[in-house]
């Protein structure tokens, strides 16, 4: 007994204590719709062969209402549903519905089920509870009257999910934009079609019989003279979440432009892509380069031909770019071309020279304190070990005025020189450590004609390992980790470590979440992949510090 | 083989660092080719208006081949430090984007150039002219009759008004249109009997709110001036905010709430239609002080809102008059290309770039969909020449629009002041006070009168202080080098004389100096002239630019006896340690369990550890998810047990002031795995004899733990309590990352207080003084905590 309530408290707080972590990375699986709802595991994308679809996963199931009995709702529930249907058929204007959108109406039954569905969500959030307490005349009257065009076309914007091609923006090297049309439309290959609607130009493909990409292009003609060579053409689009990739080719006078990496149609609805042709120096974040390649074939002056080319993701592909969005947003350029990377290098440089300089500066320091005798040391030890009551925040106002002063200011200098000349708490470290190996080891070596460099480096620090390993360890954790120092010293976007670089996130990227989180991610996981390499140092130097770095 | 791989990461290593001194000693902007000078050029702006900035950026470059801009985007809350910082570096950009507000203060601190000459200088094609501005935006940027920046956004105060609720209301002209308030005594009774009130006295709509959007912004200042008075007497040398015209304004301000019910029934009001967002836009509030930038959210947002702006309706005075405010471009003393400086402010001024701006920002407004606005100009030329070419398509938004540019002359400067912030402050504080019936209006504006002519004082005073003589320092520490030494070699002569030094001592001295050299140059360094500088620091004003100026005890007095904002700072962090006890007794209720012979204990080890190796800055981000409300990871556990409870509400977490500091306390309870391993550490070091011995007597579960663990205990009880205190009262990131000192000053810790002080407000004596005082504290805590640890703390060792 008293074992079962001892094991199920260590795996309850284990759980308590690891579900940070869990919400953290599933965090980072989730798209943007996502994270308002309910569930806390990420939903898988949908398997998408043929578009346009109606999504299963906008809403959640019907639910009894809480506070009503069970066989009322058993009496109400059919009926319920029929007429929430026939209602908002008709507000949606019943046969025009049918004929616009009669590929829908090849499986009537799922689209019957997402729609109840959705206007189910609706009415519980509209209605109060104690309608469905009701009447059957009651309740049908107040369904009547919530039921309108208004909810009907918001519920089927969120279950209909369609590759849409909408507006169409043109802009030249001087940054005239003007809209576009396609002069004919947008057309198909043979395998696929378009159907024109108010929102755009719906695309319908199917992969089931023919696996090949499907091609879409059209042509636009470039306005009159004024409008100088086409430098970015702008396409809005409503994205399907299919997770399939696109591809786009723009044919101009000068040449044939193509896109090497694909974009994918993710779980944003309304999406637009930004092709930039040629000139990288006018890339602007988020845009998508055009290459520019050989062909024989030009357009005529004055007409370019858009070509959007789809292709099929598998379904395991299109799973892994639907949960690695948030980390692939994570990585696009913040401002010129700097993104998470450059924060990661600044971050591993810092580590590594300081870890080196500590190391070094430390280890030679803590011999000099434990194993030299020289006039004033246990005077210098005792002022030693008093810096280390010393607060930061004293120093670091003078600090920042002297290292402004020589012109270190926006440069990685302060935050690694200052390792080299040693610090406090490591050397007290290893001092202690230094005083628990055997002296007869110095004179042994000391008689076979070695200095105190060559004690130093060839017998006792071989000796050291552990005490050292906690160095690395803290060294590396107080540089990875280290905020304030940066937050002062840099200015630079280039020259951000992570820390720094996490919160500038935060404060430019807001509420989104996912990427945010993702960054988090990676800033965290170098550290948890030392941490199960070293945990016995990590303990280690917790034990003997009560520091946790 | 291991010498071979010690060899290769020193190699690598090595290489790491030379391609990084490289890399820094290159400037970050590389010049193309025809490329002459690298302008640095610091924008403040979002998402949309960047797109905008990007373009007329182009367009310079383009015109100018010759220049190459390198732009930073500096964020609001940054934007001062960073330029401060810079100013001290050396390195600050050639143009920079600033609030007007700013504008006298860095003037005064003669960081930057005056534009006077420049001016004058030229004529075409888009020279800045005076006349072509409102006088309050060009008034704003002048300091001591000197022009210091360029005017450019520009935004006034007027009354917007829900057209649909007047209407309803019957407030409407002839021919049936909403008709707004005219005057005081209208707003008055369009507020009262707009307002609604539920059965129980709960306000649910407010006819009237005079501040903006939250009540909590209180700014007198509009209705200061419509009474007539002002804050500063002309000259700018005295605080004239309790002069009787300020005093009305804020008894007539305080007649209004009580007339609602009172300060605590808007604030319930507030509270509980928090989740909606803009009042004004969701018909719960009928009219309100709006800036203009509220109706490019309008045309973003709700462009089809039925909405009218008008000016403010005037006081007692008759007289039509608003405030205003915006930015300007500046150029800073030190740039080198004056020139090229000044063709890009003036570019990015002129009505062409406007028109140009406002092309591209509609285009990618266009692509997110609602109305564009522009933000109007203080340029009157650039925003008839935009209003003309792109026009908002909504008829609504455009009217209102129009409106506004009406509104915008009668917009007055505010006080152009090195106190303004000051100002802001005291006089927030003094309308708090007269709404909550705390003070009455008269004696509270007094007192904010008078802190606000303290500070005054002081900014002019500031010559009168002798300058620091840095040779007194240096002199300190030169001597106290030579003592040390003399006092070493004299210790080292004596041993000599006496014979006990043996051969070879000399020697073994110099090789012990060379090994320690190091840390004797890092402590001369980076720590004795540090402290000796800081405690000079702490007793002088120095704001970097300026020399400093010794001013002896001041900065503590001030601290103990002015500065309320200090104490609170210091509360907070004494709130912070008060979470010490309850982090370490969650550390070892963890220890304990883990303590008990199960199998698998390494792996429970590792999950309760691994929190606390997360970087604070990267735990902050994730607790801030964590602790959202309604979607985050603690709401959605704990709504469904409270609901259960029948608890209906959750706290707000980081949003509300009780809760804030609370919040930060749960989340250091996640890394309480530190804490953990030393108590583990200490219970394994109990000897087993005990408890069988304790057995034998007889003795329960609770008295074994009371009577043997506990007290075996207390040594790491004692090092945990005094590295816990260390630490939380250093606490920053935390509030840095998460809260920025919010809710109303609930998270500002002392050390940010301090940061705030050193590189926000350039305070560096100050906030030397604030670190002295904090490593006091600490030390008075560590010294009384270890005296009483004499009582409660066993140390086995002692006993034997």
């Amino acid at each position: 007994m008293r074992k079962i309530i001892l094991y199920s408290m260590l795996v309850l707080g284990s759980i308590i204590f690891s579900l940070p972590f869990a919400w953290l990375v599933l965090t980072t699986f989730k798209g943007a719709d996502e994270l308002t709802g309910g569930s806390l595991i990420p939903k898988l994308p949908y398997k998408v062969i043929s578009s346009p679809y109606i999504g299963y996963m906008a809403y959640p199931e019907i639910e009894k209402p809480p506070k009503l009995s069970n066989e009322r709702w058993k009496n109400l529930e059919a009926g319920l549903k029929n007429e929430i249907w026939n209602l908002t058929f008709d507000a949606m204007g019943r046969e025009k519905f049918k004929n616009d959108y009669s590929y829908l109406f090849e499986d009537e039954a799922k689209l019957k089920k997402e729609i109840i569905k959705g206007i189910w969500q609706e009415l519980i959030v509209k209605l109060p509870e104690s309608t469905w307490k009701e009447t059957d005349e009651v309740i049908s009257a107040s369904l009547e009257k919530s039921i309108n065009a208004k909810i009907a076309d918001r519920v089927f914007k969120q279950i209909f999910k369609s590759f849409t091609l909408k507006s169409a923006v043109l802009e030249d090297k001087d940054l005239n934009v003007i809209k576009a049309k396609p002069v004919d439309g947008w057309k198909t290959g043979e395998d696929s079609k378009i159907i024109e609607s108010i929102q755009g130009a719906i695309v319908i493909y199917d992969f089931e019989k023919n696996k090949s990409p499907k091609e879409i292009y059209a042509d636009f003609i470039m306005p009159s003279s004024d409008f100088k060579a086409l430098g970015r053409f702008m396409l809005s689009f409503e994205s399907d979440t299919s997770f399939h990739e696109l591809f786009f080719e723009i044919k101009t006078s000068t040449g044939t432009y193509v896109t090497k990496n694909p974009v994918i149609m993710d779980a944003q609805k309304d999406t637009a892509v930004s092709l930039c042709l040629g000139e990288p120096g006018r890339l602007e974040p988020g845009d998508t380069i055009m290459h520019k390649i050989n062909s024989s074939d030009a357009m005529p002056d004055g007409l370019i031909k858009v070509k959007v080319i789809l292709e099929k993701n598998p379904y395991y592909a299109a799973i892994y770019s639907k949960f690695t969005k948030s980390y692939r947003d994570a990585m696009k350029p913040l401002s010129k071309n700097i993104t998470i990377i450059n924060f990661t290098y600044n971050s591993v440089f810092l580590a590594i020279v300081n870890i080196i300089g500590q190391l070094l500066s430390c280890s030679l320091i803590a011999y000099a304190f434990a194993r030299i005798k020289w006039p004033g040391r246990d005077i210098c030890f005792v002022i030693l070990l008093s810096t280390m009551m010393l607060p930061a925040q004293v120093t670091m106002i003078p600090l920042f005025v002297i290292f402004s002063k020589i012109g270190w200011y926006d440069t990685l200098m302060p935050l690694w020189v200052p390792s080299f000349f040693g610090q406090a708490f490591f050397i007290f470290l290893l001092r202690q450590f230094f005083m628990t190996i055997p002296k007869e080891l110095d004179d042994a070596a000391k008689i076979d004609g070695c200095g105190h460099f060559g004690i130093y480096w060839r017998i006792l620090l071989p000796q050291m390992k552990p005490a050292l390993a906690t160095v690395v360890i803290f060294a590396f954790m107080s540089s990875w980790n280290n905020f304030i120092g940066p937050l002062i010293y840099l200015s630079s976007l280039d020259l951000y470590p992570l820390a720094l670089g996490l919160s500038f996130f935060r404060d430019t990227q807001g509420s989104f979440w996912g990427l945010l989180m993702a960054a988090s991610t990676l800033m965290i996981l170098p550290i948890i992949i030392i941490f199960f390499f070293a945990q016995k140092y990590f303990i280690q130097g917790t034990t003997l510090t009560g520091m946790k770095g | 083989m291991k010498k071979i791989i010690t060899a290769i990461v020193f190699i690598i290593s090595g290489l790491i660092i030379l391609y990084f001194f490289n890399y820094l000693s290159v400037s970050h902007t590389k010049l193309e080719k025809g490329e002459k000078f690298v302008l640095r050029v610091w924008e403040q702006t979002d998402a949309l208006t960047s797109a905008g900035t990007k373009a007329l950026v182009a367009k310079f470059e383009k015109d100018h081949p010759d220049i190459k801009i390198d732009m930073v985007f500096v964020g609001q809350m940054l934007n001062e430090q960073k330029f401060m910082c810079a100013v001290a570096g050396n390195i600050e950009p050639d143009v920079i984007f600033i609030a007007r507000d700013y504008i006298a203060g860095w003037a005064a601190r003669g960081a930057f150039l005056p534009l006077d000459e420049l001016i004058e200088k030229d004529k075409e094609p888009y020279a800045v002219k005076k006349e072509d501005y409102y006088e309050s935006a060009w008034k704003e940027c002048s300091f001591e009759n000197k022009v210091y920046g360029v005017a450019t956004t520009m935004g006034a105060q007027a009354l917007f008004y829900n057209k649909d609720i007047l209407i309803q209301e019957g407030f409407v002209d002839s021919k049936g249109n909403a008709k707004p308030p005219k005057n005081w005594n209208e707003l008055v009774e369009y507020g009262l009997k707009l307002t609604r009130k539920d059965e129980q006295g709960r306000i649910t709509r407010l006819g009237f709110l005079p501040f903006s959007w939250s009540i909590k912004i209180y700014d007198l200042t509009l209705y200061g001036w419509q009474a007539g008075g002002d804050f500063l007497s002309e000259d700018g040398k005295i605080c004239t905010m309790d002069s009787p015209e300020m005093v009305y304004s804020l008894e007539w301000l305080t007649k209004l709430v009580d007339a609602y019910g009172g300060m605590q029934k808007v604030l319930a009001f507030f509270e509980s239609n928090a989740s909606l967002g803009d009042l004004f836009l969701q018909d719960k509030v009928a009219m309100v002080n709006y800036n203009t930038w509220v109706v490019r959210r309008i045309g973003r947002f709700k462009p089809e809102f039925n909405f009218g702006i008008t000016a403010m309706p005037p006081g007692p005075t008759g007289k039509t008059v608003t405030g205003g405010g915006g930015f300007a471009y500046s150029i800073p003393k030190k740039t080198k290309h004056v020139n090229e400086a000044w063709e890009y402010v003036k570019w990015m001024t002129s009505p062409k770039a406007e028109v140009l701006r406002a092309k591209v920002e509609k285009k990618y407004q266009k692509s997110e969909g609602g109305d564009h606005v522009l933000i109007m100009r203080g340029n009157m030329k650039a925003n008839e020449a935009v209003i003309k070419e792109y026009p908002p398509d909504n008829e609504n938004v455009k009217t209102a629009l129009k409106d506004f540019l009406g509104i915008l002359h009668y917009t007055k400067s505010k006080p152009v002041t090195v106190v303004s912030s000051k100002l802001a402050e005291e006089q927030g504080k003094a309308v708090e006070a007269a709404f909550l019936h705390s003070m009455v209006p008269k004696e509270a504006l007094k007192l904010a009168s008078f802190r606000v002519q303290q500070e005054l004082d002081k900014s002019y005073q500031k010559e009168s202080f002798p300058l620091v003589n840095w040779l007194y320092p240096v002199l300190v520490i030169i001597f106290a080098l030579i003592i040390f030494i003399v006092f070493n070699c004299i210790r080292f002569m004596k041993a000599k004389q006496k014979g006990l030094a043996k051969p070879g001592v000399i020697k073994e001295s110099m090789m012990g100096y060379l090994f320690v050299s190091p840390w004797i140059i890092g402590f001369v360094c980076f720590i004795l002239a540090p402290v000796l500088i800081s405690f000079v620091l702490s007793l002088c004003q120095y704001d970097v630019i300026h020399p400093a100026r010794f001013v002896g005890f001041k900065n503590y007095i001030d601290l103990i006896k002015h500065d309320p904002v200090f104490f609170k700072s210091l509360y907070n962090t004494f709130f912070m340690v008060l979470g010490v006890p309850f982090n370490m007794a969650i550390g070892l209720l963890v220890a304990l369990l883990l303590n008990s012979k199960v199998k698998g204990i390494a792996v429970y080890r590792t999950l309760f550890y691994l929190p606390a190796v997360v970087p604070v800055v990267a735990a902050s981000v994730l607790w801030l998810w964590i602790f959202t409300p309604e979607v985050g990871l603690l709401d959605k556990m704990l709504v469904p047990i409270l609901n259960f409870i029948g608890i209906t509400a959750t706290p707000k977490w980081l949003g509300s002031e009780v809760w804030s500091k609370p919040s930060i306390i749960i989340m250091g309870a996640w890394g309480a795995g530190a804490g953990m391993i030393i108590w583990l550490a200490g219970l394994k070091g109990i000897p087993e004899q005990l408890y069988e011995a304790a057995e034998i007597d007889g003795a329960g579960k609770f008295s074994k733990f009371f009577h043997i663990t506990l007290p075996m205990l207390t040594p790491y009880i004692f090092f945990n309590l005094v590295i816990g205190i260390i630490t939380v009262s250093q606490i920053f990131t935390e509030a840095y990352i998460m809260t920025k000192g919010g809710p109303a000053d609930s998270t500002l810790f002392y050390v940010f207080y301090l940061f705030n002080n050193a590189f926000v407000y350039f305070k560096m004596g100050y906030a030397s003084a604030m670190a002295w005082l904090l490593f006091i504290i600490v030390f008075i805590l560590t010294l009384i905590n270890t005296r009483f640890s004499k009582k409660w703390v066993y140390y086995e060792a002692e006993q034997k």
